[in-house]
């Protein structure tokens, strides 16, 4: 049964994965995305990180895939003609197929082949309580509470550079 | 310790500032901030080696002067925004703001204990270079720079952070000395898994420091980004990513050295090759400073390749004495190419610089010991980081790739001095370029340190 | 390999392996859509796609070990994931109301 629920969750994501890269319309693949994100969330629950599945939905997708949404919209030409993809002009010269996916392959057979042999100790410790989310917030405001911190400096400047970049104070 | 919590604050005090009617004392407080920075940098000089927070963050002398490396800097790049931010569009306080906070993510970065510092350091610097890349908005090249490097270093952070996740998943710890007594432990029976994590985050660092094959949104983005960010990310960004490279092999993974040291060399070799290269066929002075840049990243990566005692301060020196002479080198473009605008558009080819020296001997003057201080030409700076870095190569019997690497000084020789020649002996007529007295001060001040390390570097080791 | 008491329940039925298999596809599957596709929306979300290959590895590992740090990470890496995206879409809304009036194909704009 979980071996069932765990393939499908791993299906939605890879397959998901894959539209993305295939499709030519950027609103299928910004859904496709969701589809990817909920299923990692599904993986995340099997695995007993049940406070970041919740978190992964209400973060990624309440709000980056939200936001990328946005994005696509907002670029999109006013023109009817266009189909979604020229709609967005925000193109990069790219004429290396054929060494992407070479390299990416290659990459991919290297790792896949250091994962399988490897052996990994695997601590002794019974987990007791039953969510995730206690141990999350000591460790967070004890052990980890600079890089808390500091990711509040991070957010900060996120929140300022887009501000002053996508701010317009004179139209012309 | 303090200069982190003295920036943070500080940051958001500048941003106050920038309520104010008056934009002309936001460069003076900025300045003044990190003045204060500094000092609060040395307040923890005397006391050995110090852990922060249950071992997240480290200070000890190496990283103060590292620290003091790039508070230095970025006291000279604000002090010669002036001027900059007359245009009425501009808006001095975030961008300010977004200076100081980046220093923040730097001293993350060369502080780190645990990996999770090393990437909120990383980021925090990155993301606010990507907004000041795009910081001139109207400019479509600033733009186009801004998102390229931005979509480059996403990448690179998302390579970075599945090699920590597999450097985890072999240890079981972010801490450096949990992997280091992995390690250690380990030496007999190696972990592919750490093998591979490692590369992973070596690459992810690597095109932070755009070292070759990783370099390759390096020259537009140094290009189209405004010159004085240039000038930040060619010299903080890079002390901060090599003083983070250094922590990480020489703690964690200096029980593995005979893994990481052929692919590094390979790397480094490469990037000699590539950056000083490519540097002869540019037009442009600017694109010539970013494959410098990438040359100048080279000739740092043999000094981690060698790893050994003296590593460390050949690291720290010639960090030092790139920064410095790449601040002048930029701190004299940007008036030039503002003088000799086309079209609205800083002129930075090299025959903007035609006859400088005419009626500008001072510009032409520090143009000249940054350029070679750059080629590593004896009596200044660069060339006792080339010194040290070489004879540390020396030390590990690394010849051929010193021989690579004082081949391509003499390619750099070229393209240095062609600068130089257009200055002294181009005909050329530049009317007098008036300069702020206080960014004149500042270029002077940098030209003399210059002099003076080349002069005296035992100086230098005496402060430390 | 794997002793019973230190994983929760659930997860002793799907073996590490097969989460590492995953993410890496996963993971894989975003630097093809990185070194291949042209439109910067598609590798924005294909960056997305890596970090969540990273996120579901890193849980995966901090649950084998009854380790939370590794979850702890997991927290940073989505805050820094939603500081990117806010900065990148701001960029390429920046980049649109510059293209839209003057049109031009911007790619020829700097070389190399």
């Amino acid at each position: 049964m979980e071996l069932a629920v765990f393939y499908f969750f791993a299906f939605l994501a890879l397959g998901s994965a894959v539209f993305i890269l295939l499709t030519k319309n950027l609103m299928y693949a910004a859904f496709a995305l969701f589809l990817s994100l909920v299923g990692v969330a599904g993986l995340f629950v099997l695995s007993g990180a049940d406070f970041l599945a919740i978190t992964q939905l209400m973060v990624y997708v309440g709000g980056i895939l939200v936001l990328i949404i946005f994005g696509i919209m907002l670029t999109r030409t006013p023109d009817k003609t266009d189909d979604s993809q020229s709609a967005n002009r925000i193109l990069l010269n790219s004429r290396r197929r054929f060494w992407g996916l070479t390299l990416s392959i290659s990459l991919f057979l290297v790792l896949i082949a250091t994962i399988t042999q490897a052996t990994f100790r695997l601590s002794g410790m019974p987990i007791k309580s039953r969510s995730t989310i206690k141990t999350l917030g000591v460790e967070l405001m004890t052990s980890h509470l600079l890089p808390f911190e500091i990711a509040g400096i991070l957010l900060l400047v996120a929140l300022i550079g887009a501000a002053y970049l996508a701010l317009n104070r004179s139209p012309s | 310790m303090y200069p982190i919590v003295l920036l943070s604050v500080l940051g958001i005090v500048v941003l106050y500032l920038g309520f104010l009617k008056s934009k002309s004392i936001l460069l003076p407080a900025t300045l003044l901030f990190l003045v204060v920075a500094m000092i609060g940098n040395f307040f923890e000089w005397n006391d050995g080696e110090l852990l922060y927070f249950k071992g997240m963050f480290a200070v000890n002398k190496l990283t103060l002067t590292f620290n003091a490396i790039v508070l230095f800097s970025a006291f000279m790049i604000v002090a010669m925004t002036q001027g900059f931010q007359d245009n009425e569009e501009a808006q001095p306080a975030e961008y300010f703001a977004l200076m100081l906070f980046s220093l923040v993510g730097a001293f993350m970065m060369i502080g780190f204990e645990n990996l999770i510092m090393l990437f909120l350091g990383v980021e925090i610097l990155s993301v606010a270079m990507y907004v000041l890349t795009g910081s001139d908005k109207r400019n479509l090249r600033s733009n186009e720079a801004a998102l390229k490097y931005f979509l480059m270093g996403a990448f690179a952070t998302g390579i970075m952070l599945f090699g920590i996740a597999l450097l985890y998943g072999a240890s079981g710890s972010f801490s450096l000395n949990g992997i280091e007594s992995f390690v250690t432990l380990n030496q007999r029976s190696p972990s592919y898994l750490l093998y591979a994590g490692l590369l992973l985050v070596l690459i992810g660092m690597l095109f932070k420091v755009s070292a070759a094959p990783f370099h390759f949104w390096t020259p537009d983005v140094y290009d189209g980004a405004p010159s004085i960010f240039t000038a930040f990310m060619a010299t903080i960004v890079k002390t901060a990513g090599f003083a983070a490279l250094f922590r990480l092999l020489s703690h964690s993974f200096s029980g593995i050295y005979d893994f990481w040291w052929p692919t590094l060399s390979i790397l480094t070799v490469l990037t000699l090759l590539v950056g000083n290269i490519i540097a002869v066929y540019q037009d442009s002075f600017k694109r010539m400073l970013a494959y410098s840049s990438i040359s100048h990243a080279g000739y740092l990566l043999i000094a981690l390749t060698s790893m050994t005692k003296q590593t460390e301060n050949a690291i720290l020196f010639y960090s030092m004495a790139y920064s410095f002479a790449t601040i002048c080198a930029f701190g004299v473009l940007i008036p030039v190419a503002r003088e000799k605008s086309l079209e609205g558009r800083p002129n930075e080819s090299y025959e903007a610089f035609n006859g400088l020296a005419k009626n500008n001997p001072l510009l032409a003057f520090v143009l000249t010991v940054s350029m070679l201080s750059l080629a590593g030409i004896p009596l200044t700076a660069g060339f006792w980081g080339k010194f040290f870095v070489f004879s540390s190569a020396v030390e590990r019997e690394l010849v051929w790739m010193i021989i690579v690497a004082v081949l391509m000084s003499a390619v750099g020789i070229y393209y240095y001095f062609r600068v130089i020649m257009a200055a002294y002996m181009k005909e050329g007529d530049t009317a007098t370029i008036r300069i702020a007295p206080f960014y004149k001060i500042v270029l002077i001040a940098a030209t003399l340190l210059t002099i003076l390390f080349g002069l005296a570097p035992g100086l230098f080791e005496a402060a430390m | 390999m794997i002793q019973p008491p230190a994983i929760p329940e659930i997860i002793q039925l799907i073996p590490l392996k097969s989460y590492l298999i995953l993410s890496t596809a996963l993971f894989v599957i975003g630097i093809i859509g990185v070194l291949t596709r042209r439109n910067a929306i598609v590798i924005f979300m294909s960056v997305e796609l890596m970090l969540n290959s990273v996120n579901l590895l890193l849980i995966a590992f901090s649950s084998y070990r009854s380790d939370p740090t590794g979850q702890v990470f997991v927290f940073f890496i989505m805050a820094v994931a939603a500081a990117e995206v806010a900065v990148g879409l701001a960029i390429i809304v920046m980049i649109y109301r510059n293209t839209r009036t003057i049109d031009i194909n911007f790619l020829k704009k700097l070389k190399g």
